[in-house]
């Protein structure tokens, strides 16, 4: 049996167990499963550097360690939703570098992994179901169409919604801009991010367009909406990349699927049910590296 | 002796280029194409000399016509620039945008005039806030209150403006109308004004139902729950169309935050129902049903409507409440036209 099959086996085993207990004290996770995955990103180890096993990282969750298993990353399909910014200010290089950077991105998907294409500008658009067969994201991604508002946060809402928890998703979103047509506030999206088993990558491009009396013209790399997008990345284990121009798209969208391809997925079943938030420590043994994984998850109670 | 010194005064004057006027008398009789044509080639110096022509006391003018034959060649600067930029406007002011406004002082003494002035800073004000100038809009909202202390009208559109630019803090680099940062207030200033401009509009006109559900949302994101509440209950009993999908939006936000999510929900769902695809309602039901710890429902309801996306044809009255439309001003430049038909 291989650990991908052991840990949906587990995952299956403890939702089929939690719906015959009918205490209304159950915790279950907003996945609907026991099991925590982590999605752990390793930096400033030599190239040539052996895998890293179980014993080379400290897990912490609310303080107290635990035991994990590590899942072998390749065993995992990637089910990626791509959500990206189609408002006014994306018209001309930025979003035919998109388009490039995104097929591109399609291309290094392997059969197993899915992809689906959300896209927003003042209205969001679901134009590509999460499906292993990729031309309808290629197809949708020729009828992408700049013009209009920025609606981020409903975007990244729909994208943690719809496609379920029941497997961890990557959502990859793309935005140039200050979200300034959404629903949802700042603080809405964070409760939803916190609550949601998604790992969240963000690609955030300087808007530098010249003539345009909508949006920000620059936005400083500490600006609030920046910092935002940063912060509900990082929750989820992701991390905020800035381009500073069209050209540099491609290699952002690259580096996220190498480093999906080269992380370590570590999960484990926590000893502590308490209801709310948990807040998660991952470390690497050995003083070699960095690692960069989720700061917490959410235990619902049922 | 007197007037010897008009006659002289009428003689050194610079005039207007040839056909200036009979241009202006084109504009005025409809032909308005043909018109905005014919005064497409004029310099910074023509207008500085028609300009001078139009304000000559002893020479009375066709003003109005020419005030709104210059904004009209000004906005198909502005159109322009808006399809050539993917929407995105630009929000300087060009020599025809001057001469208008520069016209407006002559047009202001003659009989009738002042109400012109109001009434065209009015229109002027909707258009600039639809090309999503809001510092413009705002401008052109106060100056009209300078001609008329006393239009509900023009309140609304100083708050509408007001609300847009502290909702999105809008710093043109091009130069809109009170573009120095230096300048400009901070959004909550500009927020709180905007508020006190609603609560004006509805001191005038108390059914202006429109003006009651902007004061009502701003209270509740000012942290003044009551009379948000009140306001927006109000609004809901008031109002049809976009404006009621709105009201109950607005409400179930006032709810939520209150913590009553199943009044929330209701209306939420009495939103998504009122309007046709709208997509605003199904966000906010489907939060306030994943708040409810129903995933299912939300999922089914936020599916549903993306898929209908784009169907609209952008037609969201929640996108609409901050940018405007761009008909709000058009139309009220079509009055003023017609006004100079009689």
């Amino acid at each position: 049996m291989t650990a991908l099959a052991r840990a949906l086996t587990l995952c299956l085993a403890t939702t089929a167990s939690a719906q015959t207990v009918p205490s209304a004290q159950v915790p279950i996770f907003a996945a609907h499963v026991e099991s925590v995955v982590i999605d752990a990103f390793v930096s400033g180890r030599p190239p040539n550097a052996p895998r890293l096993e179980v014993r080379d990282f400290v897990l912490k969750d609310d303080g107290v360690s635990q035991s994990f298993d590590l899942i072998p990353a390749e065993e995992l399909p990637i089910r990626a939703v791509l959500v990206f910014d189609t408002s006014g200010s994306m018209k001309g290089a930025k979003l035919d570098r998109l388009r490039a950077a995104a097929e591109s991105f399609v291309e290094k998907l392997g059969p197993q992994d899915e992809v689906a294409l959300v896209s927003f500008s003042e209205e969001v658009a679901w134009l590509a179901p999460l499906s292993r067969e990729k031309t309808s994201t290629r197809v949708s991604l020729l009828r992408l169409r700049a013009a209009g508002g920025t609606s981020a946060h409903d975007a990244l809402f729909a994208a943690l919604l719809i496609p379920g928890s029941s497997f961890r998703t990557l959502v990859v979103l793309f935005t140039d801009g200050e979200d300034n047509s959404s629903w949802l506030d700042e603080k809405q999206l964070r409760k939803f991010v916190q609550r949601s088993n998604s790992l969240i990558h963000v690609v955030s491009a300087r808007s530098d367009e010249a003539a345009t009396g909508f949006g920000p013209r620059y936005r400083a790399p500490g600006s609030s909406h920046v910092k935002t997008m940063r912060e509900l990345a990082e929750v989820t284990g992701g991390a905020l990349v800035e381009v500073d121009s069209p050209a540099r798209i491609e290699a952002a969208f690259t580096g996220i699927i190498e480093a999906m391809r080269g992380r370590y997925v570590l999960r484990y079943d926590p000893e502590n049910p308490r209801p709310g938030w948990h807040r998660l420590e991952l470390q690497l043994r050995s003083g070699a590296g960095k690692v960069r994984g989720r700061t917490g998850y959410w235990m619902e109670t049922r | 002796m007197g007037m010897q010194l008009a006659a002289l005064a009428l003689i050194l004057m610079p005039s207007a280029p040839a056909g200036y006027w009979s241009a202006v008398a084109e504009y005025a009789g409809g032909d308005r194409a043909a018109a905005v044509k014919a005064i497409d080639a004029m310099t910074r110096a023509d207008l500085a000399a028609a300009l001078k022509e139009a304000s000559a006391p002893f020479a009375p003018r066709p003003l109005r016509a020419a005030v709104l034959l210059h904004a009209e060649r000004e906005r198909t600067d502005r159109r322009e620039a808006v399809e050539g930029s993917g929407g995105q406007p630009d929000c300087f002011v060009g020599p025809h945008g001057s001469m208008a406004e520069a016209l407006l002082e002559p047009t202001a003494e003659q009989p009738g005039g002042r109400a012109f002035v109001a009434d065209f800073a009015l229109a002027q004000s909707l258009h600039q806030r639809s090309l999503l100038c809001f510092k413009n809009a705002l401008y052109w909202a106060e100056l009209g209150l300078k001609s008329d202390s006393k239009a509900p009208a023009l309140y609304l559109a100083a708050a509408l403006a007001g609300e847009s630019l502290g909702t999105f803090g809008i710093e043109p680099t091009s130069a809109g109308r009170g573009a120095i940062s230096a300048q400009t207030p901070r959004r909550g200033t500009v927020l709180e004004r905007a508020q006190d401009r609603y609560e004006k509009a509805l001191s005038l006109e108390p059914g202006l139902v429109v003006a009651r559900l902007r004061l009502g949302r701003m209270q509740g994101n000012a942290g003044k729950a009551d009379a948000a509440r009140k306001n927006l209950a109000l609004a809901v009993t008031q109002a049809e169309g976009p404006v009621l999908y709105l009201a109950r939006l607005f409400l179930g936000r006032v709810l939520e935050e209150a913590g009553d999510l199943d009044s929330a929900i209701r209306h939420y769902r009495d939103a998504a129902q009122a309007e046709e695809l709208p997509q605003a309602a199904n966000v906010a039901l489907a939060h306030a049903l994943t708040l409810k710890g129903d995933r299912g429902a939300a999922r089914e309801v936020l599916e549903t409507a993306l898929a209908r996306a784009g169907r609209r044809g952008g037609e969201e009255p929640y996108w609409f409440y901050f940018v405007g439309s761009p008909t709000d001003g058009e139309a009220a430049f079509e009055r003023l036209r017609a006004g100079l038909k009689k």
